[in-house]
């Protein structure tokens, strides 16, 4: 007979443990704002529920000097109300503000948007702009992984059965000019079409540090570094935004689906290439 | 078939200790196990807000809350906050502005209104309907609701 158990430790050990004991079936929940939805779609049967809600060990925010770690349980809405985030991580401030609604934001957290893995998770474009790497823990031991080499598909990611995110850790990029977008079909609770996220150093009228990531145009949200080299040592001129636009279009590799066409997607992940990069530079937009 | 969980929570002021399943949802547990029904269910799957409740004092979704994770917490419906007169402006405001069509929202609008208005103190129009936007109406009576909303907002300048 099908058993679904529920565990909740409280201590990180204890979690790595039972996850790594248990050999098929355990989905790891922290808000539940996934898994619910997809425990009543039948599209996942667990054996075992593990609830990493009490981890002390993943919780908080801390800026140091220059790097901002952020524990995995973080909800969006904590990210919303701290100054370290605004501060370090304006990028990560500004798509807080455009994810889900703000009931969903009171449970949703950082690890599980990553974690979840879907191309159009909106924390992680802004995350891979701000070149963030993952610490993983196990049982077996701790490791570092890039936010850029983390995703492998859709829902799919580098993450073996027995490890956890345990926090998200990037430099403070309050030196630079950045902008998030995100478009979808409403103001919330959309599903991104295209979201696009750019982090910009200009030194003598040039481009001296670009990171640009998109959101679902890709199977994973998608580091867009032909975009990046294309922008580094240039001057933003009229016709440069405009070269820069069709990389963007090239680079992207989106899917044709219910929300919107392939091609569609390739215009639009122009388009808000070139706004994003007009709102870092705070001309607003075109 | 799925075994019990044993919980222990504050509901509404009292406390409750309870078994319930491993993926039973906070709304499933308030509704059947406490018939506790002013939280609604919706679209079951967190869009539309019908179901809102506090939990630890934040408006939260209940139908995609585990009832095992609200263990050792504070929830709250609309039902248990009648005492609390910005909750009782709101109810009377939703009321003479015929913010309330067929009521199936109006609890989880309430809630969050309430949740809301708390913490802020002049939002503008704009701002209420962010602040909402997690909150569906199916009769669309969206304009109403924002100007009860604003109307509370501006009685406590």
């Amino acid at each position: 007979m099908y058993k679904m158990r529920y565990a909740a430790p409280r201590t990180l050990t204890e979690a790595l443990r039972l996850l790594g004991e248990e050999r098929e079936g355990v989905y790891v929940v922290a808000g539940s704002t996934n898994v619910l939805p997809d425990l009543r779609a039948k599209k996942i049967r667990p054996s075992l529920l593990l609830s990493i809600e009490k981890l002390g060990e993943l919780k908080g925010i801390h800026a140091d000097g220059d790097v901002v770690t952020v524990g995995a349980l973080t909800t969006i809405n904590e990210l919303l109300a701290s100054r370290d985030i605004e501060l370090n991580a304006g990028i990560l401030h500004q798509a807080a503000q455009r994810f889900a609604d703000p009931l969903v934001r009171n449970r949703a957290t950082i690890g599980g948007n990553l974690a979840n893995a879907s191309p159009a998770a909106d924390s992680a474009v802004p995350l891979l702009a701000l070149d963030a790497v993952l610490d993983i823990c196990s049982a077996r031991g701790e490791r570092e992984v890039p936010l850029s080499s983390f995703f492998t598909g859709p829902g799919k990611t580098v993450l073996e059965r027995d490890e956890l995110i345990r926090a998200v850790r990037f430099p403070s990029d309050s030196e630079n000019q950045k902008a998030f977008i995100k478009f979808g079909l409403r103001e919330a609770m959309a599903i991104s079409l295209v979201s696009v996220g750019v982090e910009l150093r200009i030194q003598k009228d040039e481009v001296a540090y670009a990171r640009v990531a998109f959101g679902a145009v890709a199977p994973t949200p998608m580091r867009g570094f032909r975009t990046e080299e294309f922008l580094v040592g240039k001057k933003l001129t009229a016709e440069v935004l405009d070269e820069a636009r069709q990389v963007a279009s090239r680079e992207v590799r989106p899917i044709s689906d219910v929300r919107a066409t392939e091609s569609y997607r390739r215009h639009i992940s122009g388009v808000l290439l070139g706004r994003a990069i007009k709102m870092a530079l705070g001309g607003g937009m075109s | 078939m799925t075994e019990g969980y044993a919980i222990e929570l504050t509901v509404n002021g009292r406390q409750v200790s309870a078994e319930v399943r491993a993926d039973e949802t906070l709304l499933e547990f308030l509704r059947t196990q406490l018939r506790i029904i002013d939280a609604k269910s919706g679209c079951g799957k967190g869009d539309c807000g019908t179901c809102t409740v506090l939990l630890d004092g934040l408006p939260v979704k209940s139908c995609i809350v585990l009832a095992a994770s609200a263990d050792g917490k504070d929830v709250k419906t609309l039902s248990g906050m009648q005492n609390e007169p910005l909750v009782k402006a709101l109810q009377e405001s939703f009321v003479t502005h015929g913010a309330v069509q067929c009521g199936f929202c109006t609890p989880g609008m309430i809630l969050t209104a309430a949740s809301y208005l708390n913490e802020h103190k002049n939002p503008s129009r704009d701002d209420i309907r962010r602040a909402l936007s997690g909150n569906l109406c199916r009769c669309t009576g969206y304009k109403k609701i924002v100007d009860a909303t604003q109307a509370v907002a501006r009685r406590n300048e």
